[in-house]
């Protein structure tokens, strides 16, 4: 009886070898397949970014840095904003349209701090990552946040301000009010000056962002209050307005201004006394994390962080032409590709 | 019993793990050995490839800095000639129209403050900012090269240059001064740009202190995005430098204290390509080895499958041996022997055991008739007729002798079960038959013994002279029993012993002599000859048996041959 059993037992085992060896082949030419899926060019992604506008420097060097990430990391990107930086409607037209192109990511910079917020969650909801640069939005989608520490940089220009024996008196001229940039410096500007002694916020306006209405405002707040001695401005758009407004009424020596942003307007009036320091943040580094941070999305992976500040820096006419503040304060790549 | 066999590989199991093991070790050494060939290859490849890239770029740029310095001495040239500063002017500003990279002519003191400057369609700021010269020193050429640094001359113009210098007297300045130009780098971005080995490989430019002059991600590395780790490399010669990640080629510019370096990724020139000849080795090994598995199987089974049928068929055989039919079993050439051997085998065994039957029978039949003979009606009633009409005619002698010899003819028959008994009782067993049927045969017939003393006591099979000599009175003297005679002797004759019932009947011929011997005499009464031969056959072995001679209207002798077996031997 032993012997028959054996038999039949053996020849099953017979059977099961021969189907075990099929298994492996049928396992390893799978894995033949995944691999050459892996070797072939994988198809580019798209990535939008929407900023608050495309025309001044600031801007234009986020395009640079986005340019840079996209060709390094193979990226089909597209570059667009409303015309004036007020015009949150246009941007949530653009949103849609985003979603409409097919595209697998949004790198966004809110004019609205809460406008927005729906065009971008609806996004969100249909699988893009939404990414933030520069300007935040009221939101729990947002994957990545990219941007200055905007109340420190707030911050930074009041000590920037105070750097100065004299007593100050001070207007603040502000851009629009719904941005979170825009108020989250203001707040940090305030924090120090109202521990001051020495400084008083004489007047405040706000601003649309448009550099000859900003200057008839300016002028409209010196008039008013011929008192004030120091200027202290947000934004690139601003930052020119006052500058224009205190060359027209050639008060350059008397009023000490912070402004923010560097273009080359501001960056002669800088060296001509206009204005006496810039408060320079580093759009081409938002501009390059931001597209970088897409990609990374989209290839399925986590960022590194999911916060992540850029640098700011204080520059005056003093220090300049230092060989860091060179590097920060002046564009490399614009002046070789003109 | 069945023995148990210690638990031992299976021939099929061996023959696939011996051809797979050896495939395998085979194949891993080959296979390190081509991946450590073609990684030392893809290296060798790469650095090679680095450093012809580095020689490209060491070319053009070469050729930018001579130009520049051709460029410095015509300007110097002209400075020293007795042009006006008007048509200086013109002169220069044309120069600098004219190159795309020349951000515009300067001429300096010995300590970088600006005398005078020439760009088209500009004029300079109040406030420019002065030369740095710090620990920069002269090349072969006795040129000075700064570091990049931002042009702050013009208003509203601020681009990335690198002014090179020449130390000059010039009667125009009445002193040393250094004659210079910016030069942007938009040629140079055009030559080291696209320069690389590989998707990632990139070239740049260092100087003798490790600052960079022109690196392709330049914006990047000053926006804080991007570092590129120079320090370490400055201290360097010129050479081909490998680490963990990177090859580097390291190549000294003539001119300007200039180096260019080429950086290539060993990840994707070696260590991809490398991993996916592994993969693909890996695979296709896998694949050779799967196809070689199953081939082994394949031939295994081709082995082994038979093998065990021909198990399965023995053990069967083992079960009921009689009615097995064998079904052959084909394979190899070697199975096929076995089977044919086995079939033969099967066949012997089926014969032996048919043999041993009708042994078997034959000797049970022999019982049977024995006992039959001995209670043969016929031959026992005519004898007891016989006897009985002796007595009543008072011929109580020959009564006497007749009971005697029926008495004895029984007894040595049944010889108490003996098949073998000695010759000496099978004598006796003959005569008491004789004497019985020598009386019933009224006398016609004589018979004589010629014994020799020596085989008396060797054995042989019981009941073997009787039928004989039945044949003889039936058949051989048949109704002319007159003169009959039957000669019974037994006799050695070398090793063996020769028994003999001669004739002088009718004889028979060489047909007729055959049948005797096989004719089976079932049903009729009486043990044939062949049966005689049979048993003795059985006993004795096929060497000893039954021979007739005969010789028609001369006579019939049967011989038997017998071995000589002593009674003690049994």
């Amino acid at each position: 009886m032993t012997a028959q059993t054996d038999r039949k037992g053996f020849f099953r085992k017979r059977k099961s070898g021969a189907r075990r060896a099929g298994m492996l082949l049928l396992l390893f030419l799978l894995a033949g397949c995944t691999m050459t899926e892996q070797t072939l060019q994988p198809q580019k992604q798209k990535v939008a970014v929407i900023v608050k506008s495309t025309e001044s420097a600031f801007w234009k060097s986020v395009l640079a840095g986005a340019n840079a990430a996209a060709s390094e990391y193979n990226i089909d990107f597209s570059f667009e904003g409303p015309q004036d930086e007020e015009d949150w409607e246009t941007q949530n037209q653009l949103i849609d349209r985003a979603i409409e192109d097919g595209a697998g990511a949004i790198v966004f910079s809110a004019i609205d701090y809460e406008a927005s917020v729906q065009a971008l969650e609806r996004a969100a909801e249909l699988g893009l990552h939404i990414i933030i640069i520069d300007s935040d939005v009221k939101s729990e989608r947002v994957s990545v946040r990219i941007g200055t520490d905007n109340f420190k940089a707030g911050q930074r220009a009041a000590y920037a301000l105070l750097n100065t024996s004299d007593k100050l008196k001070i207007g603040m001229v502000g851009f629009d009010t719904h941005s979170e940039n825009g108020r989250k410096r203001e707040q940090g500007f305030e924090d120090i000056v109202s521990g001051e002694t020495g400084a008083e916020i004489v007047a405040k306006i706000n601003c649309v962002s448009q550099s000859d209405l900003v200057k008839k405002e300016t002028e409209a707040l010196l008039r008013a209050h011929p008192e004030i001695n120091a200027i202290v401005t947000f934004n690139e758009l601003t930052t020119l307005g006052v500058g224009y407004a205190i060359e027209a009424l050639g008060l350059g020596d008397q009023i000490r201004v912070v402004g923010f942003d560097n273009n080359v307007i501001s960056v002669g009036m800088l060296e001509t006394g206009e204005i006496d320091a810039l408060i320079v943040q580093n759009p081409f580094a938002m501009g390059y994390l931001g597209v970088e941070a897409a990609a990374t999305l989209l290839s399925g992976k986590n960022p590194p962080s999911d916060k992540v500040d850029t640098e700011v820096r204080a520059i005056s006419r003093e220090d300049m032409y230092t060989e860091q503040n060179q590097k920060f304060l002046f564009s490399f790549t614009e002046n070789i590709r003109s | 019993m069945k023995t148990k066999h210690p638990k031992r590989l299976s021939l099929s199991s061996l023959l696939v793990l011996l051809v797979t093991g050896v495939a395998a070790v085979t194949v891993v050494l080959s296979s390190t050995v081509f991946i450590s060939l073609y990684t030392a290859a893809l290296r060798n490849n790469a650095a090679t490839g680095a450093e012809q890239s580095v020689m490209q770029s060491v070319g053009a740029i070469s050729n930018y800095t001579a130009g520049a310095g051709m460029l410095l001495e015509r300007i110097v040239e002209e400075l020293e000639s007795e042009t006006t500063a008007q048509q200086l002017r013109t002169g220069f500003e044309m120069m600098v129209e004219m190159r795309d990279d020349l951000a515009g002519i300067a001429v300096y003191t010995m300590h970088g403050e600006l005398l005078d400057c020439w760009a088209p369609g500009k004029v300079r700021k109040e406030r420019v900012g002065t030369l740095q010269m710090e620990n920069i020193k002269p090349d072969a050429a006795g040129l000075y090269y700064t570091t990049p640094h931002v042009q702050n001359i013009y208003p509203d113009y601020y681009p990335w240059v690198v002014t090179i210098a020449r130390p000059v007297e010039l009667d125009r300045y009445g002193t040393e001064i250094l004659v210079t130009i910016d030069l942007q780098f938009s040629t140079i971005a055009g030559y080291m740009d696209d320069v690389g080995i590989g998707q990632h490989g990139y070239s740049f430019i260092m100087d003798d202190n490790g600052g960079l002059v022109y690196h392709p991600q330049q914006q990047l590395i000053y926006a804080g995005l991007k570092q590129e780790n120079t320090e370490p490399l400055a201290s360097l010669e010129d050479g081909i430098y490998t680490d963990a990640d990177a090859i580097r080629v390291i190549r000294s510019l003539p001119l300007g204290h200039w180096r260019i370096v080429s950086v290539c990724f060993l990840d994707e020139l070696v260590r991809q390509p490398q991993q996916t000849a592994l993969w693909l080795i890996f695979c296709s090994v896998s694949g050779a080895l799967c196809i070689l598995l199953a081939a082994g199987l394949l031939v295994a089974r081709l082995v082994s499958r038979p093998i065990h049928r021909l198990v399965a068929q023995m053990h069967d055989f083992e079960l009921a041996a009689a009615d097995f039919v064998y079904t052959p079993v084909s394979g190899t050439s070697e199975i096929g022997v076995l089977s044919d051997s086995f079939e033969h085998l099967v066949l012997r065994i089926q014969n032996l055991m048919d043999e041993v039957k009708k042994e078997e029978e034959t000797l049970r039949k022999t019982e049977l008739k024995a006992l039959q003979a001995q209670i043969n009606p016929h031959f026992l009633y005519n004898t007891l007729d016989s006897i009985q009409w002796m007595c009543e005619v008072g011929r109580t002698e020959e009564a006497v002798k007749m009971v005697g010899a029926l008495a004895r003819l029984f007894r040595i028959s049944i010889s108490r079960g003996q098949d073998l008994i000695p010759i000496r009782k099978e004598i006796e067993h003959a005569e008491s038959y004789l004497i019985i049927q020598k009386f019933r045969y009224k006398n016609q017939f004589s018979y004589r013994f010629e014994v020799e003393e020596s085989v008396l006591d060797c054995l042989c099979s019981k009941i073997t002279l009787q039928p004989i000599i039945e044949n003889a009175i039936l058949h051989g003297f048949g109704e002319f029993v007159d003169n009959g005679e039957i000669v019974i002797s037994a006799k050695a004759v070398g090793d063996h012993i020769e028994l003999c019932v001669r004739d002088n009947g009718i004889g028979m011929d060489a047909q007729k002599c055959a049948l005797v011997l096989s004719q089976d005499t079932s049903g009729q009464s009486g043990i044939g000859i062949k049966n005689v031969a049979d048993r003795i056959r059985i006993f004795f072995g096929a060497e000893y048996g039954i021979r007739v001679e005969s010789e028609p209207d001369v006579g019939t002798s049967v011989y038997i041959l017998l071995p000589q077996i002593r009674g003690e031997d049994t």
